[in-house]
């Protein structure tokens, strides 16, 4: 017999553990490979690397991510998540400022994102599968198709969040079922069929089902892609370095793993932390794993050229207006299936694959509605936000909240006012700075809540002092680079200084001023964590995941900033973006002083919410 | 008037010390405290002869060398709410294998703890003038409501009306409707109607009074927790919510319409929620961790004035 160490009473809250394999599908669905992953490789028509090997460092960096999130969930369940842990950890400013933005903000710059999606992988060729290619092609013509998906978002999210979260888990999981089908049957389509055959299909489906003329599209694709000047890699080379420069993209869908964590019940420990991270870093490996099966299938039955000279195309002709012989997205679901001769098939592939959206896209206003709440209960916004109203239970005013902008944000992407369809990686980067503000807190959470460490789950991973040692060693190198780095990509755009606009001049003399406080962070941490390691101190696997993660964020950040290649656009020369972002910013900071003053005044010590009570 | 709301410590040391010196924290003149005390676990830290000790806490497995690591063990342990218990290899195995023995060892250590708390609260709150009430809760067994009413400066408030001030009564249970867990204090629906207009009838006023019942109205958000299996694992990994509130508490709510309710017993069903001229409140709780989640309420003659919910 086992010696017994823990006796528990009947109490509630003790519950059993939670299955590792839902958790598992609920993070797979949160790095979307078909939503979020489709959509981005499709922007990567400019790059010389392997989309192979961007793919899988991308979600080996991940990995610590993961780590910090199990850990920070352990140590801090039901907390509230990254508001809560920054608030507590770094202050309850840096709290407000990051998740308010990273959790609430710039959800409304991804509602476009995910209408775009919508239209794409299913309103355009569902309506083409049933008979109608004009509607087809209309969803797919800016500004009004697109933008009816991007209301039709703000609808299907609402209906979510009124049927509540028992009813959309079950969707959720149902739709995994769904679309893991509808994308198994895909692999086997382009497994048992060979390039001859897939030319011949595209060329005569593509007329048959979207009404277009009979042509070479295969051949005509490819020559339009290189026109644009689309360039890439071989897929079959690991090629490291030039292979980096993606990896910043590929964070637009491999960075959500922990939007799948859980943790429930009590008087539970370590297998708890595990679970989570299985949970989590299953997603990610699985995940990279159906990208490069996605990938090497493409390359067999589609030709890898001809993907991305599709990609290349269609989005030369949306950003620059060349010539595109497909005029719909390269949707590789879509031209998969039209190896089979069937449109009964047709129709059922688009549609289970189209799960993946469905079951994802109720996470666009979740956690910004949660956030929302939160806030309100901190009595940083007005009352009334958090109203439930009582016929449908929905919080109608939180919703309201993120529709309105939402639907405004929508308009200027349709119709590409001020040339808004080039921030789409914002939406990556505002939510990398939450998870920054979130991995510091991380770093330092043995430390600045000791108790609360001390007394949790993961007190035990604590690294060897070889280890401890050799990361430590690493972060000051990779923390020396990235000052670097900043230097190097600073000093190029400060060569050019002169010959910007007023406007960009203030950008630039904002990202030199934020790139100062950024090394300062970098050298603090530096001086924090190597002060514990010169003392002997063993280093805790939070800390050690969390310093890997935050130099990886920093260099993520360092480079989508200063940019000097404009691969990701969204940097220094895109004032849209940064005026975007800087509004953002600049209103979540409003409200934090506002309202502080205003409750101050109101004789509520908001200081107090998140300071520890002392203990005589 | 200001007062401190709480709930849920259940056993946490930390918690309950945090919440005797919240008065103070934050300015408040009267401390309430909505129900379930006690813990939940038992952690024997076990003699391995030598002045060597064996625990296990959150599954880490540790052996402690001398009364300085059993003690800062035994802290740790009390912090996060669970009772440590200094013991011998065998008679963990008869708390194991005789029945009721671990029941007897669990009242032993809920009655030494509670007593402890008391005298931390009288050697704290003496003097002060702060008013500090607790109402136990579904999971807290009958013998600590005498151990409370032994303390002279905390008062046991189940099944009371209190006149809080010259415009406020506060209606108090801990009462709950059933759980899976088959607890102490829960009863079905209809009874705890019974038992809550029993005591609401005693108040001059209810509309301008406080109800502080354990159990969160049913539907209203604050009673929010994972779906469970028939063999009591959260399904869909947790994300499942369903409502798990009460109907009798919503009923005397829209009912009587009181100025505020104190609400707990879902830890995961941290917020506020507004019935008419209600205001719901269940601050959750993070008592394993030591952070005391509470709630600091003003009230106004006919109305509730500022209030915030704090993390402290």
């Amino acid at each position: 017999m086992s010696e017994v160490n823990l006796f528990v009473r009947k109490a509630s809250g003790l519950v059993r553990a939670w299955s590792v394999f839902d958790a598992f599908i609920y993070a797979t669905f949160s790095i979307n490979l078909i939503t979020l992953g489709l959509f981005i490789f499709s922007y990567c028509w400019y790059f010389e690397g392997s989309l192979g090997t961007a793919v899988v460092v991308g979600g080996a960096f991940t990995i610590f991510e993961v780590i910090v999130y199990a850990s920070l969930i352990s140590a801090m369940p039901r907390a509230g998540g990254d508001y809560v842990w920054q608030s507590r950890i770094l202050g309850r400013g840096i709290g407000f400022l990051l998740s308010v933005t990273g959790w609430w903000f710039i959800l409304w710059l991804w509602v476009p994102l995910y209408g775009q999606m919508l239209t794409y992988e299913f309103l355009t060729p569902m309506a083409a599968l049933l008979g109608a290619p004009d509607l087809a092609l209309w969803f797919t013509t800016y500004p009004w198709g697109p933008l009816v998906g991007m209301l039709l978002v703000c609808l299907i999210v609402f209906i979510y969040i009124a049927i509540g979260m028992k009813w959309y888990a079950r969707v959720q999981k149902a739709s995994f079922y769904m679309g893991m089908l509808g994308l198994l049957i895909v692999f086997a389509l382009l497994l048992f069929n060979d390039k001859e055959t897939f030319i011949a299909a595209l060329n005569a489906n593509l007329p048959a089902v979207y009404g277009l003329p009979a042509m070479d599209y295969y051949s005509a694709t490819i020559a339009a892609g290189e026109a644009a000047g689309t360039t890439f890699g071989s897929l079959g080379v690991i090629a490291l370095g030039a292979s980096m420069a993606m990896v910043p993209m590929m964070t637009f869908f491999n960075l959500w793993p922990n939007w799948g964590s859980t943790l429930y019940g009590e008087v539970r420990g370590a297998t708890d932390y595990k679970r989570n991270f299985w949970g989590m870093a299953a997603a990610i490996i699985v995940t990279a794993g159906l990208a490069l099966i996605f990938f090497f299938l493409i390359d067999k039955t589609m030709g890898w050229d001809f993907y991305i000279n599709a990609n290349g195309a269609f989005w030369s002709s949306i950003f620059y207006g060349t010539e595109v012989p497909i005029p719909v997205w390269p949707y590789p679901v879509q031209f998969a299936s039209f190896l089979t001769g069937s449109r009964a098939l047709q129709l059922i592939i688009i549609f289970l694959v189209g799960m993946w959206w469905f079951g994802w896209s109720g996470t666009v206003f979740l956690s910004s509605t949660r956030v929302i709440f939160a806030a309100a209960l901190d009595r940083m916004l007005p009352e009334w936000v958090s109203k439930i109203e009582p016929r449908t239970r929905t919080p109608i005013n939180a919703l309201l909240l993120m529709v309105i902008p939402s639907v405004i944000i929508s308009i200027l992407y349709a119709w590409n006012i001020v040339e808004f369809q080039t921030i789409v990686l914002d939406a990556t980067l505002v939510i990398a700075v939450t998870f920054f503000g979130t991995t510091l807190a991380g770093i330092l959470l043995p430390w600045r809540q000791k108790e609360i460490f001390d007394g949790s789950p993961i007190a035990r991973y604590i690294m060897p002092s070889w280890l401890s040692w050799l990361v430590t060693v690493l972060f000051v190198g990779a923390a020396g680079y990235l000052i670097w780095l900043t230097v190097n990509l600073g000093g190029q755009v400060f060569a050019v200084f002169g010959e910007q606009t007023l406007l960009t001049q203030a950008i630039i003399a904002l990202l030199a001023i934020l790139s100062v406080g950024n090394a300062v962070l970098l050298v603090y941490v530096v001086v924090f964590v190597g002060q514990k390691v010169l003392a002997g101190q063993s280093l805790p696997l939070i800390t050690v995941a969390g310093l890997v993660f935050f130099a990886f964020l920093d260099w993520l950040l360092v480079v989508w900033f200063w940019d000097p290649s404009y691969y990701y656009g969204i940097g220094w020369q895109n004032s849209t973006s940064m005026v975007f972002m800087i509004i953002m910013y600049a209103l979540a900071a409003a409200i934090y002083f506002g309202f502080s003053s205003y409750r101050k005044r109101q004789g509520i010590d908001v200081d107090k919410v998140y300071k520890e009570i002392p203990v005589e | 008037m200001k007062l401190f709301f709480a709930t849920d410590v259940h056993g946490s040391e930390i918690c309950w010390k945090k919440f005797i010196n919240a008065a103070k924290f934050y300015e408040t003149d009267t401390l309430i405290l909505g129900g379930d005390m006690t813990g939940k676990a038992i952690i024997p830290i076990i003699a391995q002869g030598g002045d060597k000790y064996k625990v296990t806490l959150l599954e880490q497995e540790s052996i402690l060398e001398g009364k300085d690591a059993v003690d800062k063990m035994v802290a740790t342990i009390q912090n996060r709410g669970y009772y440590p218990y200094v013991t011998t290899p065998d008679e963990v195995n008869e708390i194991s294998t005789i029945p009721g023995r671990s029941d007897a060892l669990f009242m032993d250590q809920v009655m030494a703890t509670v007593a402890r708390w008391m005298d931390y609260a009288d050697t704290k709150l003496a003097g002060t003038g702060i008013r500090c009430m607790v109402c136990p809760g579904n999971d807290d067994v009958f013998e600590i409501d005498a151990a409370i009413a032994a303390s002279k400066s905390v008062r046991s408030v189940e099944g009371q009306v209190i006149q809080l001030d010259e415009h406020h009564e506060m209606v108090s249970s801990g009462w709950t409707n059933p759980t899976p867990w088959d607890t102490h204090r829960e009863e079905g629906e209809e009874a705890l109607l019974s038992r809550l207009e029993a005591v609401i009838s005693q108040a001059k006023n209810p509309a301008s009074a406080v109800f502080n019942l354990h159990a969160p109205p049913y539907g209203s958000g604050l009673d929010e927790a994972p779906e469970l299996t028939k063999d009591l694992r959260p399904a869909y990994a947790g994300r499942s919510l369903v409502p798990v509130g009460s109907k009798s508490v919503l009923k005397v709510i829209e009912k009587y319409e009181p100025i505020l309710g104190l609400h707990g017993h879902i830890h995961e069903g941290k917020g506020t929620r507004k019935f008419k001229k209600t205001l719901c409140i269940n601050p959750g709780s993070m008592y394993e961790q030591g952070v005391l989640h509470g709630a600091v309420v003003e009230l106004k003659p006919n109305k509730v004035g500022n209030y915030v919910l704090t993390t402290g």
